[in-house]
């Protein structure tokens, strides 16, 4: 049999729930553009013995599928995003086409050696073949320049992007610790949808997966299976750079002892994208160009030597060749003996050819189209034209996985705010529909009170 | 699929950069000089635009090679055609002093024009181009070909091949052997002429008429071959035309920015651009509308 006491507890209860609805509404509305924020739903039950609803703490809505997608594709967009503006920088050093690059200086020392063998006796030519070295050393060495600043550009990158990993990766920790500690319901998702925000925001910088834990916590590993983040403890990374000649950059996990132990798993994510871009592409490109500089030099200085010059003399270098192939493309100069000293040049492939003979010249001429002159069998020409069409070729696949993975990242962005984000449509409805609730609780409650009023009466 | 305030935000900002970057990219190659100015813009188009650079600048160095021996020749040609006209006045000197009406005076002033001509003739030999070479004097070309005290040839006979053109290479010098012939017979006929006059002998005196005609031959036959050459040299100055006309129409084909191809993408990007801005705005207006309501 129903009481009043029932009666009470039932439009108190619809009260309460009502309140809590409309709650739950506001918040989702006040944070329906908040980054990681999940829209809550208050699940509502009947009491046993039918004394009115129980209201349940509201209960976010995420998708830890989706989740987990978006932070894996961002990763994957954030590692081909600066793996491609990086490659940009890069290619200007082998462009061409502006009509600018090595390739074009290397056109210009041909043909200046080209006019010394159809005029081997003019001294204009040969002071004009001059020039054209000292211009093809110069165009060696800003092109060594961009290559070498861009390989700076990645590493300083990189190590600013580890000091953003390692303070995202310590807020989660802080976060991790709050969530266990907290009570479930609006403080808790509040620092769930903190948290998601915050791993969303490093999803682009680094390659984890999520590892949910009972406590509420996560663990965020990378793919090394190193853990960024183990419950409440951030791991610290740092990024270091070897010394030279293989220069080469790690990321490295700071262990207990306070030391660091490198990491050489690929991390993904915009630090992976610059590691790789630095160890894979730049650091190799740098090597290449000062092979490139070395080997020609090398080969130009052997040809030269059995020229004759303008006087009969032989053995002459044409260019100073640097002692270590390290920094050749930016130490390339002229050596001593034709420096200033046109007639040194060696034209002629006999004395008695002096001064119209121009085989040696011929030959001279030919030494950066010639195969065989690098390590590899490759020509100078070859080697170079090689680099700047493979820098390109990088260029193209990392923009067009980048282009794929923005795709995926949007559509995938799309099902979760779906899925996860607040329709103000849907709020107004359901505050619409705690309204009535509210309104039938007051009504229950008047009738109640117009009930007892009536026994009152009849009793008094 | 529910329609969230965060989903219509992801749908109006991917519109927005989409078209945004559509009338961006669409708007850059209008305005670009070339239709690829960088090589990941099209990497295929790119190497094929170098490839044929390289080739136009190989036929710029070929060009360059071509006139520095052009002007040579053509020089060398006007010199042997003095040269000639040198022997005619030397052999027209040997007819009128073979004649009996001469006097031994007369062929001695005869001796001192013949010897003029030789000078003349050694002053011809030994011009030298604008750059300060010689060019009658094989690879020697700092040394004046013929020595004007003892009129001996003083330089070499060996060659210089120069590339005229793709796989085509021509002697770019003249040794002495073919312009005053293989023992200087050239001279040595004038020589002969000097000094049959000089020492009245009327039958040496006619003995050089077949030596003068001689030395005639050799600068003719001379002559021929420097006219050989530069008929070589036009003929791949023709081919060089053609190869550049070719080179350059295919080099423009892969650079030309394709306005008329541009234009309606441009529309196009316009029209879009125009779209999501008038969408995003729509949008921007039922939500606030909404919210008042």
């Amino acid at each position: 049999m129903t009481t009043l006491q029932h009666i009470l507890s039932i439009a108190n209860s619809g009260l309460q729930s009502s309140q809590t609805l409309v709650a739950s509404a506001s918040r989702n509305i006040a944070n329906a553009n908040t980054p990681g924020y999940a829209r809550e739903t208050v699940p509502l039950s009947a009491q046993l013995g039918g004394l009115g609803v129980v209201t349940g703490f509201p209960v976010a809505s995420r998708n830890a599928l989706l989740e987990q997608g978006v932070v894996a594709t961002a990763a994957r967009l954030g590692f081909y995003q600066s793996q491609s503006n990086q490659l940009q920088s890069l290619e200007i050093a082998f462009n061409d086409l502006d009509g600018t690059g090595l390739g074009i200086s290397m056109r210009g020392f041909e043909a200046a050696m080209s006019a010394v063998a159809a005029n081997p006796a003019s001294m204009a030519d040969r002071g004009q073949a001059l020039q054209s070295a000292l211009s093809l050393a110069t165009t060696f060495a800003s092109t060594r320049d961009t290559v070498s600043r861009t390989a700076s550009d990645a590493h300083e990158q990189a190590s600013a992007v580890a000091q953003e990993i390692n303070s995202l990766a310590q807020q989660v920790a802080q976060l991790n610790g709050r969530i266990r500690s907290a009570r479930p319901g609006e403080e808790r998702n509040s620092l769930i949808s903190q948290r998601a925000a915050v791993i969303d925001a490093m999803s682009g910088s680094i390659g984890v997966d999520t590892v949910a834990r009972s406590d509420g916590t996560v663990s965020l590993v990378t793919a090394s299976g190193r853990a960024l983040v183990e419950s409440t403890f951030p791991a610290t990374i740092a990024v270091t750079l070897s010394a030279p000649p293989a220069s080469t950059v790690a990321v490295s996990f700071a262990q207990a002892d306070g030391s660091y132990a490198a990491s050489n798993a690929p991390l993904g994510g915009e630090l992976g994208g610059l590691v790789e871009f630095h160890n894979e592409v730049a650091a190799p490109a740098l090597e290449r160009i000062d092979e490139l500089a070395y080997s020609f030099m090398d080969a130009f200085n052997q040809a030269h030597r059995a020229g004759f010059n303008l006087n009969g003399g032989t053995g002459y270098d044409f260019f100073e060749l640097p002692t270590t192939v390290t920094g050749a493309a930016s130490g390339m100069a002229l050596s001593r003996d034709v420096d200033g000293h046109p007639e040194n040049i060696g034209a002629a492939a006999d004395a008695s050819g002096v001064p119209g003979d121009n085989t040696n010249a011929l030959v001279l001429k030919g030494i950066l189209g010639q195969e065989g002159v690098l390590a590899d069998g490759s020509s100078v020409i070859g080697a170079y034209e090689t680099l700047g069409a493979s820098v390109s070729n990088t260029l193209v696949r990392a923009q067009s996985g980048a282009s794929l993975e923005q795709g995926s990242l949007d559509q995938l962005q799309n099902l979760l705010a779906s899925e996860s984000g607040v329709s103000i449509d849907e709020e107004l409805i359901r505050v619409t529909q705690a309204n009535a609730a509210l309104s039938a609780s007051n009504t229950i409650l008047q009738q109640l009170q117009s009930m007892t009023d009536t026994i009152l009466n009849m009793v008094g | 699929m529910r329609i969230t305030q965060q989903l219509v935000a992801n749908l109006v900002r991917q519109r927005n950069e989409s078209a945004t970057a559509r009338y961006y990219d669409v708007t850059s190659r209008i305005s670009a000089s070339s239709a690829v100015e960088r090589p990941s813009q099209d990497p295929v188009r790119a190497a094929r635009i170098n490839n044929i650079e390289r080739f136009t600048h190989d036929l710029d160095m070929l060009d360059n090679n071509r006139r520095t021996i052009k002007s040579d020749l053509n020089m060398a040609e006007n010199l042997v055609a003095s040269m000639q006209d040198l022997l005619v006045d030397a052999k027209a000197l040997a007819l009128s002093m073979s004649s009996d009406n001469n006097s031994e005076a007369d062929r001695k002033n005869g001796a001192i024009a013949a010897q003029h001509l030789i000078d003349q003739f050694i002053g011809l030999a030994n011009q030298r181009q604008s750059s300060g070479k010689y060019l009658f004097t094989g690879l020697s070309e700092t040394t004046p070909p013929i020595d004007p005290a003892t009129g001996t040839y003083r330089g070499d006979n060996m060659s210089r091949l120069v590339e005229i053109g793709p796989g085509v290479s021509i002697e770019a010098t003249m040794a002495g052997a073919d312009i005053f012939g293989p023992g200087e017979e050239v001279l040595t006929s004038m020589r002969a002429l000097v000094t049959a006059l000089a020492t009245n002998d009327t039958d040496g005196i006619q003995a050089t008429f077949d030596r003068l005609d001689d030395a005639h031959e050799i600068l003719t036959l001379g002559r021929t071959e420097i006219g050989g050459r530069l008929a070589t040299i036009e003929d791949i100055d023709s081919l060089s035309l053609d190869l550049r006309t070719t080179a350059s129409m295919e080099h423009a084909d892969l650079t030309a920015v394709d306005l008329s191809a541009l234009a309606p993408q441009l529309s196009s990007a316009q029209n879009m651009l125009t779209a999501v801005v008038e969408t995003t705005r729509n949008l921007m207006q039922q939500a606030a509308s909404s919210w008042l309501r």
